[in-house]
């Protein structure tokens, strides 16, 4: 065996991980037996209770070092092959080629010990290859530098393998003052807030209801007490507003500063590698061509700021809710600069597009009418129910009436050097787009309204496209020209896979 | 294209809509009225509370079964004589649906891996299950059933996806 002295190296005979690894692989499962070891905790009595918690934490020691002791692995010319396992051996052999990413995870405590987590991902899998927890950050990079350089030896683009010879290239970086920036945009602060409420309503204790009830009432009193009038009652509540928007900013620019600092963006060859984090570091990698979908966002916030975000969807299916992955390709960027970037990554190399054709004429109706007929129901129920006050609530037709107008003149498609293209939105614009020959299935359909309007919906489907985005789909396209995008995409699909094929042949 | 012409699967491609076979319909309207059968305990149950003698109430019940059974008949008939699928150069395209209705293309080259299933119900009338699996995510499997069984086998050789036509990109 060699000892984890030696640097890591292709040949050598078989090693084990970082002697501490026992540490964080009892870290972790410490982890996720917290909560029932909480339960435990507040609902355990009696005496026995703490007997079986140290028994628990032996059994768990136990088995975090026969883990250290039965994992080993071996970098071969073609692959890692794992060892592992006590009373179920297991070996596994990992070939180069099915490696998408290498992810280096490092929180503050395996940046104490200089050691680091590697996940080596693959396509498909609902789990990654091979974990290692942990290796030493040298062994670390000198894993993802083996990997890289297998990763491009293998040349399944024969046109690409020129590049392998450019140096690392840094195509993004955020400073500080955009990671705030990125706090103010987002709105991560809500989110958690919104996360932290339905874990406290989901465990089932009044905690929640009670506290929110003598804070009302707290503040109710201290009210009363001022003796305001209406005005001051509302300057009140819109103070308290404003408090409560700025706190959840402030908290979305802490957590954004966690996520984000020091976010870089690096072209290495033909792989992408993103490095970010504050306390924890994350470091993944992924080649260039394994990007299957791309979204531009641009929000109303974003606008005021002047900046776009992309995120880009991988093969991985893991990856998907996974935030070590590459997702965020460039959190923020001027447009000029996420332009030069989409065009410099995008193979054909054209962005923006410039062929965008518009949809069906009567498209903003599709957009208004569910919106609308909700409306008069609610204004039906309002009058019913507070008397002519809820009339009011057709103010709100109008607005709609706008909204589904400047949606329908945004929105279009595009289909231009084999790079389809949907863009929709109002207040909130997003363009989607993915090669055609990323596409994996068209599905065109019709619901009855569609077949009212003459209308169809063309569904583009990609690998590893998450659940909690839009679709790539093109709404309300009139129905003829629906059929003829589809037969030009399936040409398109056709071709890019003969391209590729052929590429591969050379 | 010369290429895809090489690639031309074994069987000749056919390049019209082909309906469901006759088998297909009844095992649809049977599957359809088993479907529905459920639906039409609920009106017995709220009918019986107004009904007094269990004779009435064993009709009353027996009828509405027969409605709701007939409902999903009908429905299993529709659905079979709307579903199509066409086997061309680029690949396999199912057309389906009812009120919403959708043509959905997998390509040759887009083909992960191919499952043929066949339940108890489609044995007995020769007819199968195919299982198109894609990489993709929403339309990750193309699920026709009804096929007749030599249809699916010879559909399942036709999409067999060949080493060098695999998507490098995956």
């Amino acid at each position: 065996m060699t000892p984890p002295s030696e640097p890591l190296a292709e040949g050598q005979a078989e090693r084990r991980l970082h002697p501490l690894s026992w540490l964080f692989v009892l870290i972790q499962q410490i982890k996720s037996f917290a909560i029932p070891l909480l339960v435990l905790l507040f609902t355990g009595r009696g005496n026995s209770w703490e007997l079986w918690g140290l028994v628990g934490a032996g059994v768990l020691v136990l088995v975090s070092l026969a883990q250290y002791f039965t994992y080993r692995f071996r970098v071969e010319r073609d692959g890692i092959v794992i060892r592992s396992g006590l009373f179920q051996k297991s070996l596994r052999h990992i070939p180069f080629q099915r490696i998408h990413n290498v992810a280096l995870h490092q929180s503050l405590l395996h940046r104490v010990f200089g050691v680091a987590e590697v996940r080596l991902e693959s396509a498909g899998g609902m789990r990654p290859e091979g974990e290692m927890r942990v290796l030493s950050l040298g062994d670390a990079h000198a894993l993802e530098e083996i990997v890289r350089s297998h990763g491009q030896a293998a040349g399944n683009d024969a046109a690409a393998t020129g590049d392998t010879t450019t140096p690392a290239r840094e195509l993004l970086s955020l400073p500080t003052s955009e990671v705030v920036r990125l706090g103010l945009i987002s709105n991560r602060g809500m989110i958690l807030v919104a996360a932290a409420f339905g874990v406290l309503a989901q465990s089932g204790s009044d905690l929640v209801g009670d506290s929110l009830k003598s804070w009302v009432k707290l503040l109710m009193g201290w009210g009363k007490d001022l003796h305001l009038g209406t005005l001051g009652w509302i300057v009140g509540a819109v103070s308290l507003l404003l408090v409560a928007v700025v706190a959840l900013r402030l908290l979305s620019v802490l957590l954004a500063l966690l996520q984000f600092h020091g976010f870089t963006l690096i072209e290495n060859g033909r792989r992408l590698s993103v490095q970010r984090g504050l306390l924890t570091r994350l470091r993944a990698n992924m080649p260039r061509r394994r990007i299957q979908a791309w979204s531009l966002r641009e929000s109303l916030t974003h606008r005021w700021f002047g900046r776009r975000s992309l995120r880009v969807d991988s093969a991985s299916v893991e990856a998907v809710n996974d935030q070590r992955s590459l997702r965020d390709l460039a959190p923020l960027a001027t447009p000029e600069a996420m332009d030069a970037l989409i065009r410099h990554l995008l193979p054909g190399g054209q962005w923006p597009l410039s062929d965008w054709r518009p949809l069906h004429p009567r498209a903003w109706r599709r957009q208004f009418m569910l919106p609308a007929l909700f409306t008069l129901g609610l204004v039906a129920v309002l009058t019913w129910r507070q008397g002519p006050w809820g009339l009011v609530a057709l103010g709100l037709l109008p607005l709609l009436l706008v909204r589904a107008k400047v949606w329908a003149r945004h929105a279009g498609y595009c289909l231009e050097n084999g790079v389809i293209a949907v863009r929709e939105g109002w207040l909130d614009k997003s363009w989607r787009f993915a090669e055609a020959g990323k596409v994996q299935a068209l599905r065109l359909s019709r619901s009855p309204f569609d077949r009212r309007h003459g209308m169809a919906t063309l569904l583009l489907d990609t690998a590893g496209a998450s659940p909690l985005e839009p679709p790539l789909r093109i709404r309300y396209l009139p129905e003829a020209e629906a059929r003829r995008l589809h037969d030009r995409l399936a040409a398109e699909m056709d071709r890019a896979a003969a391209t590729t094929r052929a590429r591969t042949a050379a | 294209m010369t290429e895809s012409e090489s690639l031309a699967p074994p069987v000749a491609p056919v390049t019209d809509w082909q309906p469901l076979p006759d088998a297909a319909r009844r095992v649809s309207m049977l599957v359809g009225a088993l479907a529905w059968l459920p639906f039409g305990a609920i009106p017995t149950l709220v009918g019986s509370a107004f009904i007094s003698g269990w004779p009435a109430r064993i009709a009353l019940g027996l009828a509405c079964l027969a409605l709701a059974a007939l409902i999903g008949a009908w429905m299993g008939r529709a659905r079979w004589s709307r579903t199509a699928w066409r086997l061309d150069e680029r690949g396999l395209q199912v057309r389906r649906g009812l009120v919403w209705r959708s043509e959905l293309l997998v390509p040759r080259t887009r083909v992960q891996h191919l499952d043929l299933e066949r339940g108890p119900i489609e044995r007995r009338h020769g007819l199968a299950t195919l299982v198109v699996h894609t990489a993709g995510t929403r339309l990750y499997a193309l699920r026709q059933s009804g096929l007749l069984d030599a249809d699916a086998v010879a559909l399942r050789d036709a999409l067999l996806p060949e080493a060098e036509l695999h998507d490098p990109a995956l």
